[in-house]
């Protein structure tokens, strides 16, 4: 699959899973299907789990995307009583980045296709 | 009687983590166990079980993507989990003050701990269901999971005033 992913991993290892607009360390040829993807909108979801504390999730959420405490704590909130919450709405490798970075904090997240491709 | 004092807080431009001398041998020793279960290359079943929450699936609706998403980034939380244990031991071996990315991997530590514990504990948030499984209510990993929840809520505290 994905050269692209690759590189911008090995990118993001550096800077701390920074997403960043660093040249990627060969060319890169992309086949058809990446750039349909990466031309469409993922979601990024986080799920109700009962270990990680409802604060911690706010605080994570208000860290990694730039929320006010508001808006993070309404998602939190949504988180806790119906499930899941989206998060992010971004391109693929900045998807996959989120819910990295997300995992690292040991939130329940994940990511899907938003809607059907056209 | 001493004064309460906050057991992470923060301090002029950064951060301090106060703890006993008893409870940093006991996160040192903790953070020992978790990085050689990380580290072991042929874990057991019950090892593996017990890691589950601290490796999420990222793709719930297609496993080749779920695949590849595991066979490339594993190894990458692995080592991001290893490289924050490793400044867990730096900051508790010191007593000086810490800056804020070395407050964000004792927190994220901290969870890494709790998230096991937890799984070892059957935690659950049914209403219908008991908190943890029948019979471990007051056993020791219990009341660890509860300091764990507390240190954690002051590592939240601390950095969101910092």
């Amino acid at each position: 699959m994905s050269r692209v992913f690759v590189t911008r991993c090995s990118a993001a290892r550096h800077n701390g899973g920074v997403p960043t607009t660093l040249e990627p360390t060969r060319v890169i040829e992309p086949d058809v299907d990446e750039q349909v993807a990466a031309d469409h909108p993922w979601i990024v979801i986080v799920w109700n789990d009962p270990v990680n504390l409802m604060s911690y999730v706010t605080f994570v959420l208000q860290k990694l995307f730039g929320f006010s405490n508001e808006k993070a704590t309404a998602l939190m909130l949504d988180v806790h009583h119906k499930g899941r919450a989206v998060v992010a709405n971004d391109t693929r490798e900045r998807a996959e980045m989120h819910v990295f970075r997300l995992h690292e904090h040991g939130l329940w997240a994940s990511m899907e296709k938003d809607g059907p491709s056209t | 009687m001493s004064r309460f004092r906050p057991p992470v807080r923060s301090k002029g431009d950064g951060f301090v983590v106060d703890l006993g001398t008893d409870e940093s041998d006991l996160i040192r020793r903790l953070i020992g166990e978790l990085r050689s279960m990380l580290t072991d290359p042929s874990p057991d079943p019950g090892v593996e079980a017990l890691l589950v929450r601290l490796f999420p699936p990222a793709h719930h609706d297609d496993h080749e993507m779920e695949a590849e998403y595991q066979r490339l980034m594993r190894e990458e939380l692995v080592q991001s989990k290893l490289s924050a244990f490793d400044i867990v031991d730096e900051t508790l071996a010191g007593k000086g003050r810490i800056d804020e990315a070395r407050l964000l991997a004792v927190m994220q530590s901290i969870n890494s701990i709790r998230l096991v514990l937890g799984t070892m504990l059957g935690v659950s948030d049914d209403p219908d269901a008991d908190e943890v499984t029948a019979g471990l209510e007051s056993s020791a990993e219990y009341h660890l999971y509860s300091y764990l929840s507390w240190l954690l809520e002051w590592c939240v505290r601390a950095l969101g005033a910092g």
